[in-house]
C-alpha cells in the first residue's frame, strides 16, 4: 500500500471510529445511561488523545502552504509495511472496541464509573502507544 | 484594514449590549414569590437533615440597581462552639456523601434555582445569633461572583473556644422527605397494623394498575410503617422524558413497542405520627434513574439528585398528597 492511500486510510479509520465511540457515548447519556457530568468526563478523557492525533494528521494533510508542491509527488510512490498496515486495521478497531465495551459495561451496571473511566483511560494509554508509533512515524512532524 | 477586523469591529459596535449584560430589577410581586418559597426551602432543609442546625430567619429582597436576594438562615443555638461544631459535622458528613458539591454550595444552589434567579443575585447569611453583638460568633456568607465563582466568607467574629462534642447528626444527601397531615381520623384507623395494611394495599394497587409491575415489600426501620421498592419503571418520577426518535419510528412503521425512556428506581419508606387530633404521614423517599434501552442492574442506577432534584421534590409531594387522598376515601366508605 502506498503512503498516501495509507495515511487517508489511518485518518479514515481513526475519524469513524472516535466518531463511533462519541455517538455511543452520547446516546447512553441521551437515554440516560451517564449523567452530564459522567458525560463531560467520559469526553474528557478520550478527547486529548484524539485531538493529538487529528492535529498531528490535519498538520500533514493541509501542510504550511495551501499550494501543491513537487515534494509531496514523490512521497507518494514510498510503500508502507504490511506490519503497519496490519496494526492500525486491527488496533484502531480494537481500541473502539474495548471503550464501547466499557460503556455497555457501565450503562449496564456491571462496572461502576470510575473502572470504566480507568479501562478507557488504560487502553487509550497502552494501545494509544502502538497508534501513535505508526501515526508519529507516518505522519509529517511540524516544522 | 482587512475584512476581517472590520467584521470584528462591527460585531463589538453593533452587538446588542443585552446579551453580554443580564439586568435584573426585582419587584414586590417577585418579593412575594420568594416569601411563598420559604415554607419548600425549610421542608428540603429537613428532607437533607440540616435543620438539625439550619432555619429560615427571613429573605430580604434588595429593589433597583443591586437587585439582590438575600437569605439569612438561622442556626438553632445561640452558642457559636455548638453552632460551630454541629456545622463542622454536617458538612463532613454530607461533602462524604455528596461527589458533587459542597454543603454550601448545595444550599446555595438549591435556594436560587427555587428562587429562580440566577446565582450572581441570590446570597445567603447564616447567623448564630441575629444581632451580631457577641463574640465569639459563628457565620457565613455564600454568594456568587461572576469571575471567581462561588465564594464562601466568614467574619473574623469566629473566633471559636472550645470544639463541642457532637452526637446523633445524621445527614442525607439523597433522599427527598414530604409529609401530609390527616385530621381527625377515626380512632380505629390509628392503628399500626391498619395503616399498614391499607398503606400496602395502595401502594400495591397503585403500581399493578399504572405499571403492571409488583413493588418489593421490605422490612422497614424501627418507628416505620413500609418500606417498598420498585425497579424498572417508565415515567412515574421524570415524567418529561420521551422515547428516542429512531424507537418511536420503529414503532410507527413496524408496529413494534420499543420504549427507550430512562428506567426509574424508587425506594420509599412511610411512617406516620400522631400530632394531637390529627395523624402525620411522612414519605421519604429515594428515587433513581438508569440506562432506558435495557434493564440496568441495581449498582446500574444513579441518584435522581442532583440532576432531577425538583422531579423527585414534585413527586414525592403528589405521592403523599394521593396517599392521604387513599386513606381518607378509605375512612369515608
Amino acid at each position: 500500500m502506498n503512503e498516501n492511500k495509507f495515511k487517508k486510510r489511518v485518518f479514515r479509520l481513526i475519524v469513524i471510529t472516535k466518531i463511533i465511540v462519541f455517538a455511543v457515548l452520547l446516546f447512553c447519556w441521551n437515554r440516560r445511561g451517564f449523567s452530564t457530568k459522567e458525560l463531560c468526563a467520559s469526553i474528557a478523557v478520550i478527547v486529548p488523545i484524539f485531538t493529538t492525533y487529528i492535529g498531528f494528521m490535519m498538520n500533514d494533510f493541509l501542510g504550511d502552504s495551501p499550494y501543491i508542491s513537487e515534494e509531496k509527488d514523490e512521497r507518494q510512490d514510498r510503500l508502507i509495511k504490511r506490519s503497519y498496515v496490519m496494526t492500525t486495521r486491527v488496533l484502531i478497531p480494537f481500541l473502539a472496541f474495548i471503550i464501547t465495551f466499557a460503556i455497555y459495561q457501565k450503562v449496564s451496571g456491571v462496572w461502576s464509573f470510575e473502572l470504566m473511566q480507568s479501562v478507557i483511560a488504560g487502553t487509550e494509554a497502552a494501545l494509544g502507544g502502538y497508534i501513535g508509533k505508526v501515526i508519529f512515524s507516518v505522519f509529517k512532524k511540524q516544522e | 484594514m482587512n475584512i476581517y477586523k472590520l467584521l470584528l469591529l462591527l460585531i463589538i459596535f453593533f452587538f446588542p449590549k443585552s446579551a453580554f449584560l443580564q439586568n435584573i430589577e426585582f419587584t414586590i410581586e417577585d418579593d412575594n414569590f420568594f416569601q411563598s418559597k420559604i415554607p419548600r426551602y425549610e421542608k428540603w432543609l429537613e428532607s437533607y437533615g440540616f435543620n438539625q442546625l439550619l432555619k429560615v430567619h427571613e429573605i430580604d429582597t434588595d429593589y433597583g440597581d443591586t437587585s439582590r436576594v438575600t437569605l439569612i438562615l438561622k442556626t438553632n443555638f445561640v452558642d457559636a462552639d455548638t453552632s460551630y461544631s454541629i456545622w463542622k459535622e454536617i458538612k463532613n458528613q454530607y461533602d462524604r456523601k455528596s461527589p458533587y458539591d459542597s454543603l454550601e454550595i448545595k444550599l446555595f444552589k438549591h435556594f436560587c434555582n427555587l428562587m429562580q434567579i440566577p446565582f450572581n443575585h441570590g446570597v445567603i447569611e447564616i447567623y448564630n445569633n441575629i444581632n451580631q453583638e457577641e463574640i465569639p460568633c459563628f457565620n457565613r456568607y455564600l454568594y456568587y461572583d461572576d469571575l471567581k465563582g462561588f465564594i464562601v466568607d466568614s467574619d473574623n467574629c469566629m473566633n471559636i473556644v472550645k470544639p463541642v462534642v457532637i452526637d446523633n447528626i445524621s445527614v442525607s444527601n439523597n433522599r427527598l422527605i414530604s409529609s401530609v397531615k390527616i385530621e381527625n381520623p377515626p380512632s380505629k384507623k390509628v392503628t399500626k397494623a391498619i395503616l399498614e395494611k391499607e398503606i400496602k394495599a395502595y401502594i400495591k394497587n397503585y403500581y399493578v394498575t399504572k405499571f403492571n409491575v409488583e413493588p418489593d415489600f421490605l422490612i422497614p426501620q424501627r418507628g416505620k410503617l413500609v418500606k417498598y421498592e420498585i425497579m424498572h419503571i417508565k415515567n412515574e418520577v421524570l415524567t418529561d422524558e420521551s422515547n428516542f426518535l429512531l424507537a418511536e419510528w420503529l414503532n410507527k412503521c413496524c408496529s413494534k413497542n420499543i420504549n427507550w425512556v430512562a428506567n426509574e428506581f424508587i425506594t420509599t419508606e412511610i411512617g406516620f405520627e400522631l400530632e394531637g387530633n390529627s395523624l402525620v404521614i411522612i414519605v421519604d423517599m429515594n428515587g433513581k434513574y438508569g440506562f432506558g434501552v435495557m434493564k440496568p442492574r441495581r449498582s446500574g442506577y444513579m441518584d435522581m439528585e442532583p440532576e432531577f432534584e425538583e422531579y423527585l421534590e414534585t413527586y414525592v409531594e403528589k405521592f403523599a398528597e394521593q396517599l392521604k387522598k387513599a386513606l381518607i376515601s378509605d375512612t369515608n366508605e
